[in-house]
């Protein structure tokens, strides 16, 4: 004979049974779209392709300006002067001339 | 109604028609699925959103070695179990905040939550139910919740869950019994 306390039990364990039926909400829209907009990412349209190549160019070009720039600098510094007079000076005494290392002329002085 | 294989071969081919009628088929179950293990309608909403998306994204890689339905359920259910654990990390967190620093409060609440889909006259012991079923070892309530509220069967439970249908039997028993150990105690309580 079941006690109230074991039916009560039995009851509550059966009190969910099958009842996974809720109505789910619409989100089949905006699945869609979420998927719509991923692959629209991922294919690119060729255009898109081309203008990453533009940037990149651009960016390079840039760059090696950058570089080009900072050498020409570098040739008018003082520190470069002193050095380019220094060998001509040494040239003009006649110091060096055997020697193809121009940084012998400068510490032989 | 697109047949299974169908399907499997639109979501393939990436047309969206195809991932349309799968969703249209598949959403009801995925979102109750969802529902019944992370008990909140807007957390279940996202997860159904998520699981669509990762079959989108993962099709390719379905082999067919079990069916759509299965492989479908088994992601949803480690979404789920993920957004669970991930869950109870926040309230442990909160938790040890709450002891250093008296302004925290802990967000943990007893859950007092039925299924939208439980009948009027079963929502109070439901309710019970369902706090009991949390306290179960994750495997034990997978196994639970999937035969009790999704109905499925234990050979459908053992496909999803990657284990032996003697273990899915096994599983249940435990379950069973430990959950009418909580529901005697809860009697005891309220009675």
């Amino acid at each position: 004979m079941q006690t109230e306390k074991q039916k009560w039990v039995e009851d509550a364990l059966r009190s969910i049974d099958g009842a996974a039926s809720a109505k789910a909400p619409v989100i089949i829209d905006r699945v869609m779209s979420r998927i719509e907009n991923v692959d629209s990412y991922s294919i690119a349209p060729a255009s898109d392709n081309s203008l990453v190549w533009k940037i990149a160019a651009s960016i390079a070009l840039l760059l090696l300006l950058n570089g080009v720039t900072i050498y020409s600098y570098q040739g008018h510094m003082p520190g470069a002067e002193k050095k380019l007079n220094i060998q001509a000076e040494a040239s003009d005494l006649g110091l060096g001339q055997s020697s193809n290392d121009p940084g012998a002329v400068i510490f032989g002085n | 109604m697109q047949t299974e294989h169908e399907i499997i071969n639109g979501l393939k081919d990436r047309r969206p028609a195809a991932m349309r009628g799968f969703m249209e088929q598949y959403q009801e179950r995925v979102y109750n699925t969802a529902l019944s293990f992370v008990k909140n309608a807007s957390d279940a909403e996202e997860l159904a959103q998520d699981v669509f998306l990762t079959v989108w994204d993962s099709i390719s890689g379905f082999k067919g070695e079990s069916s759509l339905s299965t492989w479908v359920y088994r992601i949803t259910v480690t979404k789920s179990l993920d957004l669970i654990r991930s869950r109870r990390a926040g309230k442990r967190f909160a938790f040890f905040s709450s002891l250093t620093n008296d302004k925290n409060e802990i967000k943990h609440h007893p859950v007092n939550w039925a299924h939208p889909g439980i009948l009027q006259e079963n929502k109070e012991k439901a309710v019970y139910l369902f706090n009991a079923i949390d306290q179960l070892p994750e495997n034990q309530k997978v196994a639970f919740t999937l035969s009790k509220l999704e109905q499925l069967s234990q050979k459908e439970i053992a496909e999803v869950m990657q284990i032996k249908e003697g273990a899915v039997e096994s599983l249940l028993q435990r379950a069973k019994q430990n959950l009418r150990k909580y529901l005697e105690d809860i009697y005891d309580d309220i009675k």
